[in-house]
């Protein structure tokens, strides 16, 4: 695969599918593993650091889920195609910006990916549609059981899996829902819920995970502790939280409703006359309108685009994609100017006009 | 730093307990301080070892020294990378999986306040599931062994020294894939 063509590949994750009403995004679990043979991160030197990746690929190509993976080493990429990866949901900023030899392997879907040397020898990552965090694990749990079994994981009895971070040691897991709360947002009840979340050792963070701010009322749900508690049990727990939160939402959306039709109707037509027809889009704006209609969807309103529309949308208007789609670099302003004639060419043959996406 | 035990007063004395070659240290206040006596008791008496009681240990030794004060008490440097627990602490990151022997005493507060838990509780290593055991296991087990003699749970030792046993008597066997 030609890191190119990932502008136009629909990812799995953003199917759409089991979304809870149009409340969630996807569902994603990662695993922290190290090789006991090598120093971790912050010791290892390049040769380390090359002899890592080649064990990874060998064990990677001898597993029955990713044989047929494509592996892109870092280096070797342009900071625009890292980008890229990133706003795939593929690497993490810090691999992206990290020194040293390092790379990701993924499958055409998606859906199953390993980081290569970022915090931890391997990351490992299933990401799946709407709210299947049991499947996600289920995908990233078989992909471990095949790299464990030919990889010396640096492992004991008393801690679990050894981590460079003592924040993920014992099961490295790490188990997250993206998840839309517009509502709860308009109704200022998302410090309560983060509070909640809080005393079950549950954390809310932005889109891109730690460290980034919330943007269009999207919000990541993950597991704060990796010591003590059973794989399947926090990802029973992650599972039955959203539930409740989908639950909380969608009674703050029908309260909306119920007290001002007028005013959300007419919001979430705005935002969606402004998507179809606006000439400079900025990357924040572009965020916050998608979430009305995000909503529009949610409550019913709005028939004629999709979960699975909303979500390529919101990849392929990223700075980027706009940009290797464009086959250059765009000033800022260029950017908002081609955004907006994606989107808006997007919204003309959205799927319910028959046309599809391509 | 405070005592290990009551977690109140200031640290004086480390306690060291030694159950054949595992040793063990503790930082106590004056307080906590086992007394000789109590010690003493902790090793099996001819007259017990006659009367079936079964030794658990072929020698208990404990020694008392001075706590080192809070600068030098971490541990290390790490065998397996050369880091530090000072350079830990600066960059909040292990240098390979040995550290976590190394600096096991404080990584076991660290790791209780991150997690509240001090205890894996989930996957094994798969090439471990069939094969044996590895040395890590056995250090664990031995320090539990020294610590259950300790508090006189004579049972508990019991039960661990047969496992011990047991994974000795497995590491015997040929190795598998566990060092593959």
């Amino acid at each position: 695969m030609n890191i190119g063509e990932l502008v136009g590949n629909r990812a799995q994750w953003l199917s759409g599918e089991a979304d809870g009403d149009g409340i969630v995004v996807s569902c994603r679990a990662r695993l922290a593993r190290n090789i006991s043979t090598a120093p971790f991160a912050p010791k290892a030197t390049v040769d380390d650091q090359e002899r890592i990746i080649e064990r990874v690929l060998n064990a990677a190509q001898h597993s029955r889920h990713m044989c047929s993976a494509s592996f892109f080493k870092m280096n070797a990429l342009q900071e625009s195609e890292r980008l890229l990866l990133v706003e795939r949901h593929l690497v993490s900023p810090a691999l992206a910006e990290s020194k040293g030899q390092r790379g990701v392997l993924f499958n055409r879907d998606e859906a199953l990916s390993i980081m290569i040397n970022e915090e931890d020898h391997l990351r490992l990552q299933a990401i799946l549609p709407g709210l299947q965090a049991q499947g996600a694990w289920n995908a990233v749990d078989a992909l471990d059981d095949d790299l464990g079994s030919s990889l010396p994981y640096a492992h004991t009895d008393r801690w679990g899996f050894l981590t460079a971070c003592p924040t993920n040691v014992g099961t490295g897991l790490r188990v997250s829902v993206l998840i839309h709360l517009p509502a709860l947002v308009l109704t200022e009840d998302m410090e309560r819920v983060t509070r909640g979340l809080m005393k079950m050792a549950f954390t809310v963070r932005g889109f891109y995970g730690e460290g980034t701010n919330p943007v269009g009322n999207l919000f990541q749900i993950s597991n704060q502790s990796t010591l003590g508690v059973e794989e399947g049990k926090i990802v029973e727990m992650l599972t039955t939280i959203t539930q409740q939160i989908i639950a909380c939402e969608k009674d703050a959306q029908d309260a909306l409703l119920k007290e001002a039709r007028s005013q959300v109707e007419d919001k979430i037509w705005r935002a969606y006359g402004l998507l179809s027809h606006a000439r400079v889009l900025s990357s924040q704006e572009f965020m916050n309108l998608l979430s009305a209609v995000r909503l529009g969807r949610s409550l019913g309103l709005v028939k004629t685009v999709d979960s699975s529309f909303m979500n390529h949308l919101m990849i392929i208007t990223q700075p980027s994609h706009l940009q290797m789609e464009r086959g250059g670099e765009l000033a800022p302003e260029e950017r908002d100017i081609y955004r907006a004639e994606r989107v808006r060419s997007r919204f003309a043959t959205r799927p319910a006009d028959g046309a599809g996406l391509p | 730093m405070k005592c290990e035990i009551c977690h109140s007063n200031d640290a004086t004395t480390a306690y060291t307990h030694i159950v054949d070659d595992a040793k063990k240290t503790l930082l106590l206040c004056a307080n906590c301080v086992p007394k000789s006596e109590r010690s003493e008791r902790a090793e099996p008496s001819e007259a017990q070892a006659q009367q079936h009681v079964p030794v658990l240990v072929k020698k208990v030794k404990v020694e008392f020294g001075t706590a080192p004060s809070p600068e030098t008490s971490a541990a290390g440097p790490c065998d397996g990378c050369g880091m530090t627990y000072e350079q830990f602490k600066k960059v909040g990151r292990l240098g390979c999986h040995r550290c976590y022997a190394v600096f096991g005493a404080q990584l076991e507060r660290l790791l209780k306040r991150i997690h509240g838990a001090d205890a894996h509780c989930g996957k094994g290593r798969i090439d471990e599931r069939a094969a044996p055991r590895p040395a890590e296991a056995l250090d664990e087990l031995r320090s539990e062994l020294s610590k259950a003699v300790e508090r006189e749970d004579f049972e508990r030792a019991a039960q661990i020294r047969d496992r011990i046993r047991t994974i000795e008597a497995e590491g015997q066997r040929p190795v598998g894939e566990a060092e593959r």
